[in-house]
Parts: structure tokens; sequence; C-alpha cells
């Protein structure tokens, strides 16, 4: 059951958005989350909506998974829609009943707010997780932020932590299971009992998860040692990044895309309320 | 009787999706009370998944369980008690050992069959016994004990519920000679005083021919051998076909067979061996 | 010609301490490693054969004796940086449990963390990854997770790791003592195409006879000291003294032994089935005269 989970979220393929440099796609998720909040207008939202769509059909990641991803976020996305119809005061009255008064406006923040959140969501995961190997993802990170390296921050030791951490989840995912197995076998119970009593009972996994996460740790960080591990300076790497045409071309898309909600804001609204 | 019955028993890993697996198919099997029956395969075989049906820790996708006569099934809600009569004992137990003290780590099993507190003291001290750990060293933390003491410890944990049938998934695996020695030789010392069923998944065809009185070779999820070793390694050709080793002195057996000398096929032991070609050559010392 | 040895042991001793008790690993160890020779060194758990390993590459300091390795006295205080990592990477080791020695996610991009260590250039790494998957027959895993391997599949890619490094000695400390027997065969074949084919030297540490009987010498550690070296046929026809050190004598061995105990013309020092047949055989030939 534990193992059905997969972090991160990447959908391995070989669609446009799978080939673009790593480097360029956080700088492009950055992008998209300014231009996210820079749209203004009812015309910006459906520019935003179709974008949104298209890179999602590009990328070849499934539209079920896609929605799978939305509906943790289903209550915030409800919640905030609920608050804007509710306390949004405009021209427009709709229904007016005791102290509830709906205006148009309101239903309209509601509207775009929602658009908003769930563009940020699924635009972020189809540009970056969802096309990005983990690997990928830290090694851009890593080289991204290497310039601040000047300012003594430790650039390489974060990223290669996060290389170790998601090197070792699945092998830790499975060490949970075949603990709680043998604890089950001598009678402990995950599933039944008060909240208490159920988080007590996880005692006997925990223990041992960290007990050997630690062994692993020092076993590793001899087995790195006498590999020549001594930190980031004087390394190389195998692979080296080169950006092509097509980085180039998602730049100007983005770009191309940004100008348009600017635009669009300004020449052509659509206001209807 | 029957300790256990396997009848058509089948197991799917991740059913439905594209990672499925058939780990056991259509294995019908009996364990007898009160031998030792050894498992061997290669690893992927269905030994492990096996083992783990016959305590009602995986429930198979097909067939049906019984242990003691019953069908573990009958009932889903208590299969929890199912599992304190079938004690099984994981690869590289030492790994799940959590208590503060050797004795809390023994008393746990005890303790979730909601006993009182002077039989679970009994017990402990009963199941330290029988895997050798001294009464001085159950105050001890067992993050503290030794690779092979903590194993022991482990193992004392799981005989502790005093389970009617005890399964060891590769009891000895990682240690040395001595270790192992130590280990299976008190699992069999365990079985002859308590007379209980003993299940032990092993890699070792030399330990499985010194240890058990049945032996299932398991192949791709089948159940492929089952018989007592003599019977097994009369087929040494038939375990040597899907990649199991028999042990040493069985293939010089086969070898001298095959030359034509008149020796018993079912010899696994060195001391059996020596009897037999002693035999063979007429008995008694050569006075050479 | 000369001996070329490459690692030598001098009255070699490791202690640590722990809460005040001091407890000595290993006492007085000498030991000579020649250049492409394979060593097995067997001892039970606990008898410091890891240690000495530790030793060889100098993650642990001896605390007293002398080592010397490729002609150099090694002295931990004189040694500068740059000369320690060049002895790890000349002496590349093997650990047992293959799970804990492997840093990336992709089989690959491990073989390469060495050589990038060590500040190769990139096509350079590209060329000696590529060579140490082939080496050790990895190659269509490449970019595979570790966590998809089997046990043996994993020691192999770990092998890879330590040949980017391209040593001169390689390490295996108890690399095969969590495989099942096919990841067994799987290391020991592997070991055999890198002492014959690559020239590499080895150092096999275990605890299996079968495996040390592949090996050109053998060195018997006990307690901390060494009890026997020789080639496997000297060492395992010493069948008490194993017995001592906490290990067994190959099956063919012990029934030879029992044999000639019992008075049958047989040698002693046999390890395999075919010698065994050979000798009975003869044995039978003999009665019917």
């Amino acid at each position: 059951m534990l193992r059905d989970i997969t972090l991160g979220q990447f959908f391995p393929g070989s669609s446009v958005l799978h080939k673009t440099d790593p480097r360029v796609k956080i700088l492009l998720a950055i992008a998209y989350i300014v231009a996210v909040f820079l749209v203004k207008s009812p015309s910006g939202y459906i520019l935003l909506s179709a974008f949104t769509i298209t890179l999602v059909l590009i990328s070849g990641v499934k539209v079920k998974v896609v929605l799978k991803g939305i509906k943790p976020l289903i209550f915030i996305v409800i919640f905030t829609a609920v608050i804007n119809i509710l306390f949004t005061k405009g021209e427009n009255l709709l229904v007016s009943w005791w102290i509830i008064n709906i205006y148009a406006e309101g239903l309209a923040n509601a509207l775009f707010m929602s658009l908003r959140i769930i563009s940020l969501l699924v635009g972020t995961s189809v540009i970056l997780t969802y096309t990005t190997s983990p690997i990928a993802l830290t090694d851009a990170i890593e080289r991204l932020l290497s310039p601040l390296r000047v300012l003594h921050i430790p650039v390489h030791e974060f990223a290669m932590m996060m290389t170790i951490a998601l090197r070792f989840i699945p092998t830790l995912i499975e060490e949970t299971d075949k603990i709680m197995s043998a604890q089950k076998s001598r009678g402990a119970d995950f599933q039944t009992g008060k909240l208490h009593e159920r988080v007590r009972a996880f005692v006997p996994v925990l223990i041992p998860l960290f007990v050997s996460a630690f062994r692993r740790a020092d076993d590793l960080a001899v087995a790195m040692e006498c590999r020549c591990y001594r930190g980031g300076r004087g390394r190389t790497r195998m692979t080296k990044l080169h950006l092509h045409l097509r980085d180039l071309f998602a730049v100007v898309v983005m770009a191309a895309f940004i100008a348009g909600i600017v635009v669009l804001n300004k020449y052509l609204p659509l206001n209807f309320v | 009787m029957n300790a256990a019955q396997l009848k058509n028993v089948s197991y799917i890993y991740s059913k439905d999706t594209p990672f499925e697996k058939t780990a056991v198919s259509g294995v019908d099997i009996t364990i007898e009370s009160g031998l030792t029956t050894g498992v061997i395969g290669h690893t992927g075989s269905g030994k492990s998944t096996l083992s783990q049906m016959i305590n009602g820790l995986i429930k198979p996708s097909e067939g049906e369980v019984f242990v003691l006569g019953k069908n573990i099934w009958d009932e889903p809600k208590k299969i929890k008690q199912v599992r304190f009569r079938v004690g099984l004992v994981f690869q590289y137990p030492e790994y799940q050992l959590f208590e503060e003290t050797v004795r809390a780590d023994i008393a746990f099993g005890p303790k979730n069959m909601k006993l009182d507190k002077d039989e679970i003291e009994r017990r402990v001290l009963d199941a330290a016994r029988f895997v050798g750990i001294p009464e001085d060293m159950l105050d001890r933390s067992p993050f503290d004990l030794s690779g092979g003491q903590k194993r022991r410890v482990a193992i004392a944990g799981v005989i502790a519920m005093r389970p009617d049938i005890l399964i060891l998934d590769e009891p000895a695996a990682g240690l040395d000679p001595r270790g192992r020695n130590e280990i299976l030789s008190r699992i069999s010392e365990y079985k002859k005083e308590t007379g209980s069923t003993v299940v032990m998944i092993s890699h070792s065809m030399e330990d499985m021919a010194k240890y058990c009185d049945k032996i299932l070779v398991m192949n791709r999820g089948k159940a492929f051998l089952y018989g007592t070793p003599s019977e097994i390694f009369s087929n040494a050709h038939l375990v040597e076909s899907v990649g199991l080793g028999v042990p040493q002195v069985t293939r010089l057996m086969q070898k001298l067979r095959d030359m034509g000398y008149d020796l018993s096929p079912s010899v696994y032991t060195v001391e059996d061996a020596a009897k037999e070609i002693i035999r063979a050559l007429g008995g008694g010392g050569n006075a050479s | 010609m000369a001996k070329d040895v490459i690692i030598q042991a001098k009255g070699l001793s490791y202690s640590y301490e722990e809460d005040g008790k001091k407890t000595e690993v290993l006492h007085g160890v000498d030991i000579e490693i020649e250049k492409g020779t394979f060593t097995a060194v067997l001892g039970h758990n606990g008898s410091g054969k890891s240690t000495l390993a530790k030793l060889f590459n100098l993650v642990l300091t001896p605390s007293a004796g002398e080592l010397w390795l490729f002609g150099k006295k090694i002295d931990e205080k004189e040694l500068s940086d740059d000369e320690l990592y060049e002895i790890r990477r000349r002496v590349g080791m093997v650990f047992q449990n293959p799970d804990n020695q492997l840093v990336a996610t992709v089989v690959e991009e491990d073989v390469a963390f060495g050589p990038e260590n060590l500040g190769v250039r990139p096509e350079e790494i590209r060329r000696r990854v590529d060579d140490a998957l082939a080496l050790v027959g990895m190659t269509e895993f490449a970019r595979h997770s570790p966590h998809q391997l089997s046990g043996g599949q994993k020691q192999r890619v770990a092998i890879a790791g330590i040949l980017a490094l391209s040593p001169d000695v390689i390490i295996f400390d108890e690399s095969t003592a969590m495989l099942d027997p096919i990841g067994r065969r799987e290391v020991i074949d592997t070991i055999k195409k890198l002492r014959y084919d690559e020239g590499k030297t080895i150092i096999l540490i275990t605890h299996y006879m079968e495996e040390a009987a592949e090996a050109d010498r053998v060195v018997v550690l006990s307690d901390g000291s060494v009890t026997a070296v020789g080639t496997p046929k000297e060492v395992f026809s010493k069948t008490e003294l194993l017995h001592s050190a906490g290990l067994e004598a190959p099956q063919i061995t012990e029934l030879m032994q029992a044999l000639s105990d019992a008075g049958y013309n047989v040698p002693r020092d046999i390890l395999d089935v075919e010698g065994g047949a050979m000798a009975i055989s003869k044995l039978f030939g003999e009665n019917k005269r």
C-alpha cells in the first residue's frame, strides 16, 4: 500500500515539455506564476485557461492524472469561492436573502480565484514535476543556484542531500512495509483503537526505522568517502546541460503568453460586470 | 495430523496494475505436524509469500489456507489470533527490535496477546533460554548486543508467543558458519523440546539436508518438488535443473554412481557418505 | 622475477576505546598482498576481517605496526589530503549492504559519482562509466533506478562505481554476505573477470568457503590474529584449525578426512567433487585387487 505512493509524481515521456532543459523549465515555471498573478481581466483568464490546457495536452500526461492532482485542493478552492461570493460587495445585486447579499462581482471573483488556484497548480505541475525527473530537477536547482556559492551558501551540499533523500525514499518505504508486517506478526495492530492508541502503535515501527536510517547513513558516509567524495569543490559532472533551440522557443512562447496577458488586460478586457 | 494446509493457493501482487506479478500459483501442499519442513527456491520463487500466507499476513488471491484444521479466512476479524498460532520470523529480524530492554522486546508479542504479567515473564524467560540468551542480558538494551545475539532475541520474541507453527525466513542469513550452526541447532532443540511444527526458508541445501524432515522446492511460484530429503536428493538432477545446488557430497555420490559404483543415491551428509562408501568398500577399516 | 608487493602489513594492530574500555580488534597482523593476485580473507564475525580492510584504504588508522602501500610506508600524520584520496582511489572498496553504497537515483549517475569527485573531464567520465558498466554486464540497466535491481545487480553497479575510479586494488568487504546464491555467483564471476582479464588485485573478505576456494591465496583470521596463510588446498585441509576459527571445510574435504581417519588411503586435501570422485574410485580399484 505504501509502495503505491509515487513521490514527485514524475511521469516519464518524450513530449517537448519533457525535453526542455530543466533549468529553463524552472525559470519558465516562475514566469508562469508571475503571469498568473498578472491576469486582471476576463479575457486574460480565457487566455490563461487556454494556455494551461494546451500545456496539459502537449505534456502527454493523462487528463485523469491532472484532475486527480487537483483533488486535494478542492476544499481550498470551494472555501475561497464561498468567501468571495459572500463577502464581495458590488453594484449588481443578484440575490438578497436575510443577511446574505450576493453580487455579480462576487460570483466573478469566485470564478477567477478558482481559476487562478487551479491554473497555478496544474501549470507548475505540468511544466515541472510531471515532466521533469526528480534528479534532473535537483541538478537544475544546483546549477541555477551555483552563483550563490560565492555567498557561502552550501548549494552543492543541499543538492546532494536532495539526491540522497530521493535515492533512499523507496528503500525506506520498502523497509517500513517490512517492519510493519513483522510487528503485525507479533500482534501489533495499526488499524483499530482510539487515535492515541493508533499513534502509539507506530512506535514499534518508527524506532527500528530510525535505527536503520542512521545505520544506512553511517554506511553511506563511509562508502562516499571511499569513493573520494570531499564536498562540492573540484567536482565535475558527467552530464553537461546544453541549451537547445527548443529551449529558446519555449522562452519565446512564454514571453508571448505574458505579453498577451498584459495586452488583453489593457486593450481587450471584456469586462462584463 | 496436519499443521497447515494450502489448498490450491495463488497470489498476485498489485493486481490490475501494470506491475501485476504472480508470486504464487496453484500451490497445494500439507505441512505435517511436528516436523521441520524446509522451503528452498530462488529469490522471487514465492517462498516468502507462501510463508506470509500461512500466518494470514497475506490473503491468497485464490484458494484456501487451513491452520490446524480451520480455514483462517472464515473469520477475517480473528486473523490476529492466527498470527499468534503461526509465529513468523522475518529475514534479518534483528532490524525490528525497538524496546529499551531485551526483556521488553521479547515480551511485545505476549503482551499483545493480553496475557497476565506472570505468564508473560515466564514466557520471556523460557524463550530466552531456548535461544541461549542468558538472564543477565535481559535488562540490557537490544541495540548493545552483537549481530548474532540480536538475531536470537528477535527469534525469542516470536517463540515467546508459543506458536503451534514457527516459520523462519532465512534464520541464518548473513551469519558465519559458527553463528549458523548455533542458531539452527537452537531451533532444532526447540522443536524437539516443544514438539512444535517448524517451517524454515533457506538458500542452503546443506542446512536443509541437516535439519529438515521434509523439503519443499519452490520454482516460479509453483511447488516444484516436495518430499523427504532422501527423496529430494535422489532427484538431484531435477533440483539442479531449476538452478539450485545440491550438497557437495550428494554430487560426489551421484558422480560415483554414474561411474558405475553401487552407492545409495540418497546420501546428503558427510557422515552418511563416509558410512556408505565404507559399506560399499566392504566395510571395516582398510589396512593399507 | 621479484615479487611485486603492493600492500604489506607488519605487526598491524587496531584497537578502539569505548566507555573507557579498550577493545583490541587486530593484533600483530602480518600480510603481504602481491600485485595481480586474488586473496581471500576468511574469518568468523568479529574476527577483525572488516577492520583489516578499512585499514588498507585508510578509513581507519592503525594503533600500532606498519602499513606499506605501493612501496611507501604510510604515515597518517604526514599524509596530505590529496595523497589520502589518491590512496582511496587506488584501493577501492565494495561493501556488504548493496543498498547503502549507491548514492544516485540512476545507475549511470551513480557510477559517475567517483570520477566526478576526482574532477575528471565530462567526456572521460562518460567513457569510464560506459566501460565500467559493460565490464560488470550492467549496460542495459544504465538508466534504471537502483531500487528496481536485484541484490546481485546492485552489487555489480557498486563494483562499476569503484572501477570508474580505475583502482589497482579492489577490496570486497563481505560483499556477498547479503546476497542469494545467484547474486553471489554474479559477484564472484565479476571478481574473477576483474582478476584475470583486467589484472586487478583482489582482496575478498568472506566466510563462504566455496568463494575462498576460487582464490590464489587464503588468509584465516581468528580473534584478530592471522592463524593460517596458504593456497586454498593447504588451508582447507587443516580442518581442525578451521573449526577452531569458527569456519567449516568443504564437505568433500571433511569426507576425505573421515575416510582417511578410518584408515583408507586417500589424500586429505581434496576440495572439489572431481578430485573426490577420482580418489574414491582409486580406492575401489585397490579394493578389488
